[in-house]
């Protein structure tokens, strides 16, 4: 399924194509309206931000390449951009909270270069992250939830926090790489 | 695999996953994004990092429950698919933004602000060998990458491409390493005004 979304992207790159389009917003936007909700977004500025990301992906499709990423990765991060925009725009209660640093010990090797054939590697190891980082992973990058708020949530300690996020990508990164 | 660009040895000093996950989710912010993507196209691991998290963050996008649209809501978007082309603004990188003169803060340091926002401040630090200065925010985040010379923290030295994080627990006391000068990116996150910024965080100090 994923491999179509790509190809509608490429279709609409290619020739403008209308209806290939229609059936990217019918997958896209209703997801990434809960996208935006789950920011804080109020319901129809979340729509609206649906709707513009989907109308940026029309004027940039010709910059898709479907080597280098997913259809829904190349669009979760023209959605993302346009988080970045409207966080600068708006009140953020949560600003002071900034991402603490963690120590980053991890040895280089562990630090591997993913290719579009990892993709499919990626998301079996996603699906099969332990549901705790999973959840965390998911506050963490689809709510906005500082590592604070994400403490509070879960009534899990932030060094707990921290800890999952960190195992979660650490357990991503070590997939693609057996995937190379 | 090489960790090495830049034509100046290898980096060495990362930013951590949380700073990369946040940076790829946004919510970093858009100026301290700005000294992750300059570490980035130093650090050809890190770019890959990144573009797995990337990926996750696309996974997700899949994974997350469908919300009804209101009525009419896709005619509306095909609608104004032949408007013109709006303003869509990239994220900003070190080599989009113009840079106003380096000020004097204090003996040997320099500061060129590029852009800052309510509680974000992203600038050009220039240190003259030798000098030492105490970076730190009343409250908040700094990330620094460096963009030529090195610098010294401690144990560690940081060169071309290095990235370094503190947050308001973390004091630090960067010696900037000869020969030449030091030239630092540099973004702070905190609920700072910017006045208080330049007499709280650029502290400066004499060599010991």
């Amino acid at each position: 399924m994923r491999a179509d979304y790509s190809q509608l992207l490429i279709e609409v790159a290619r020739h403008r194509d209308r209806t290939a389009f229609a059936h990217l917003f019918d997958y896209y936007a209703p997801r990434l309206k809960t996208y935006f909700l789950r920011l804080g977004v109020a319901g129809g500025q979340a729509e609206d931000l649906a709707q513009e990301t989907l109308l940026v992906v029309w004027r940039k499709a010709d910059r898709f390449d479907p080597s280098l990423a997913s259809a829904s990765t190349w669009i979760f991060t023209i959605a993302r951009n346009l988080r970045v925009d409207m966080l600068r725009r708006e009140p953020r209660p949560a600003a002071a909270e900034a991402p603490a640093p963690v120590a980053d010990d991890a040895p280089d090797a562990e630090r591997v270069l993913i290719s579009a054939d990892a993709g499919h590697r990626l998301r079996d190891a996603v699906g099969e992250l332990p549901e705790p980082q999973k959840r965390v992973v998911m506050l963490a990058y689809f709510e906005e939830k500082p590592h604070r708020a994400i403490e509070r949530e879960l009534g899990i300690p932030l060094g707990t926090v921290k800890t999952r996020i960190r195992r979660a990508l650490l357990a991503l990164r070590a997939a693609i790489g057996d995937a190379l | 695999m090489s960790g090495s660009s830049g034509g100046n040895g290898p980096v060495r000093h990362h930013p951590g996953e949380a700073t990369l996950a946040g940076y790829v989710a946004g919510r970093l912010g858009k100026l301290p994004g700005v000294v992750v993507a300059t570490h980035l196209s130093h650090c050809a691991e890190c770019r890959a990092v990144a573009r797995a998290a990337e990926a996750v963050g696309g996974l997700l996008l899949e994974e997350v429950s469908a919300t009804p649209l209101a009525p009419g809501s896709r005619d509306r978007t095909l609608a104004r698919l032949d408007d013109g082309p709006q303003a869509v603004e990239d994220p900003p990188t070190l080599d989009g933004l113009a840079a106003k003169e380096f000020r004097w803060l204090a003996p040997g340091i320099r500061f060129a602000e590029l852009r800052r926002s309510e509680d974000e401040l992203l600038g050009l630090l220039r240190l003259r060998p030798g000098v030492a200065v105490a970076l730190h925010t009343h409250r908040g985040s700094e990330l620094t990458c460096v963009l030529e010379g090195a610098y010294r923290d401690g144990a560690s030295v940081y060169r071309r491409g290095d990235f370094e994080e503190v947050d308001q627990l973390v004091r630090h006391r960067p010696v900037a390493e000869g020969p030449g000068d030091c030239l630092c990116l540099v973004a702070t996150r905190g609920r700072v005004r910017f006045a208080t910024v330049l007499s709280r965080l650029w502290q400066p100090f004499q060599p010991f």
